[in-house]
């Protein structure tokens, strides 16, 4: 028999990060996300200028993105801010009342019999459903809009803060009894950290939605903001100002939801999540 | 009088019952293992004696004081070590206390203890399962309760770290007089650790037998009497180790 002494020196370094490397990205993450919307403008760019698509129904991207400066001589911030306003306003207003709701019904049986029937049933109607309505009761002043947005951002948080709650691991409920936690401190020791990434995730559902129902209801009725600017596009045939508005939308919306993504990640740290799973902002 | 005193007259999951009738009784300083199959209900017997479960028939005195739920002189580490993901180990260990940022030292004394120095301000997620084990010890014992109950709390950790474990555990038993009532499926380990080892049978009853382990301590593995004890417990489940 034949002995074989392996040499070592030749044998597969560890990695003492521990697991098995991912290789290197070719791009940095940035450029990687701006890739292709790049391909697709220059894309669209170069179609329109060789005339393969009308320019009056898709302008170029360059002529919209003078249509934004234009705009940002004449009023384009007031636009943006009155948007955002609402957008703020009813998402705290929504939201403020998904968690209060969301953690009664969770936390109090006799909440949940009496209120979660009837919630989960106003859930099933279409949130814009509720337009005319609200047009009748308050007219077509700032109120109206505030209430959609918020109805648009209630039931995301509402949904995120029960399941949240309802999901908490009994075991760990166990050890906060065990310790004769009182039932404050096991809800504000236990259980809401506990809930926090559903909660949070819920949230976060309704800042988009909320984003969605203020063109619903700027599009309804409106002097100002980022929904009139597309109803105003519209009616005058400018799908420039039409398609600046999308974008200017995109892009608040974007920011808003990676403030949320921020929040999300200063107060989950504890969690242990793999880093190269999931999309990131 | 016994220290610790668990009586269960019926514990039903549903319409099974698996517990009926069955009393156990720990003294001052003593460690108890209970021995079973799985199912029988020890598990259910820790619960039940921690005050959390309480639907069922049954009586649990400490010191003469009849308990009616969880009580601060009773602690307990589970066969998970139910670490709470947000919090530093440090504030882990002092989570029964009621505090965050509870005195370093007594942490760190403690974790010293378990053999994690250096450890309080990291997150559970930084742990290996047999330190997380180590760090629920260590919760355990930050109260300075006066009886541990523990749930297999070794099972799932390799087997070095579960013999460190199981000194580390005699060792502050010792220290502090602790009364112990550990539930296991190891009888080296129970052999290794208890003064007395209770078997329970599969079918819901009173205890099949309570046999005195009359080993000295500090105890050497695998010596001549422990494979006696062995043996002897082995034989009350019909085990054979000859076969």
């Amino acid at each position: 028999m034949t002995t074989r002494v392996l040499d070592l020196t030749r044998a597969t370094k560890c990695d003492p990060a521990g697991g098995r490397r991912l290789p290197p990205p070719l791009l940095p993450a940035w450029l990687a996300a701006l890739l292709l919307p790049a391909v697709v403008l220059a894309g669209l760019e170069a179609a329109v200028r060789a005339g393969a698509v009308p320019a009056n129904l898709m302008p170029p991207p360059s002529e919209v993105a003078r249509t934004i400066v234009d705009l940002a001589g004449h009023g384009l911030a007031g636009h943006a801010t009155a948007s955002s306003l609402r957008v703020l306003l009813g998402f705290l207003g929504g939201a403020g009342a998904g968690l209060l709701l969301g953690a009664a019904v969770a936390l109090h049986r006799g909440a949940r019999g009496m209120l979660d029937p009837s919630l989960q049933a106003l859930r099933s109607i279409p949130s814009l459903a509720w337009v005319p309505l609200l047009l009748l009761w308050f007219g077509i002043d700032e109120l109206p809009k505030l209430v959609l947005i918020g109805i648009g951002a209630f039931f995301p948080v509402y949904t995120g803060v029960t399941s949240g709650f309802a999901g908490v691991d009994r075991k760990l409920v166990e050890v906060g009894l065990l310790y004769r936690l009182p039932p404050p401190a096991l809800v504000g020791r236990v259980l809401l950290p506990a809930a926090l990434p559903a909660i949070l995730t819920g949230l976060r559902n309704g800042l988009s939605l909320a984003w969605m129902f203020m063109v619903a209801a700027e599009l309804i009725a409106a002097s100002r903001g980022l929904g009139y600017l597309l109803s105003d596009g519209r009616e005058t045939s400018r799908a420039d100002i039409v398609l600046a508005a999308i974008v200017l939308l995109a892009l608040l919306g974007k920011l808003s939801d990676m403030a949320m993504l921020a929040l999300e990640r200063r107060l989950l740290a504890w969690r242990d999540t793999h880093p190269d799973t999931g999309a990131r902002a | 009088m016994s220290f610790l005193e668990i009586e269960v007259e019926d514990k039903r999951f549903g319409t099974r019952q698996v517990l009926r009738k069955l009393r156990l009784a720990v003294q001052a300083g003593e460690i108890v293992s209970l021995l079973g199959a799985s199912g029988c209900g020890k598990s259910t017997l820790l619960s039940i004696a921690a005050g959390l479960d309480r639907a069922c028939t049954a009586r649990v005195g400490l010191d003469g004081r009849e308990l009616h739920g969880p009580d601060a002189g009773i602690g307990f580490v589970f066969q998970e070590p139910r670490l709470f993901p947000w919090l530093s180990v440090a504030d882990n260990i002092s989570f029964g206390a009621g505090v965050r940022n509870a005195p370093a030292q007594a942490v760190e004394a403690l974790l010293e203890e378990v053999g994690l120095p250096g450890y309080a301000q990291a997150l559970p997620k930084q742990l290996s399962g047999g330190q997380a084990q180590r760090v629920a010890i260590a919760r355990g014992l930050y109260t300075r309760p006066r009886v541990l109950l523990l749930d297999e709390p070794f099972s799932a950790v390799d087997a070095i770290t579960r013999m460190k474990l199981q000194d580390l555990l005699a060792r502050v038993a010792a220290e502090r007089g602790l009364s112990v009532l550990l539930v296991t499926h190891d009888v080296d380990e129970a052999v290794q650790l208890s003064d007395r080892v209770v078997l329970l049978d599969r079918q819901p009853g009173p205890a099949r037998a309570s046999l005195p382990i009359g080993l000295p301590r500090p105890r050497t593995r695998g010596g001549a009497g422990a494979a006696a004890l062995k043996r002897q417990i082995l034989a009350h489940f019909d085990v054979d180790l000859a076969a």
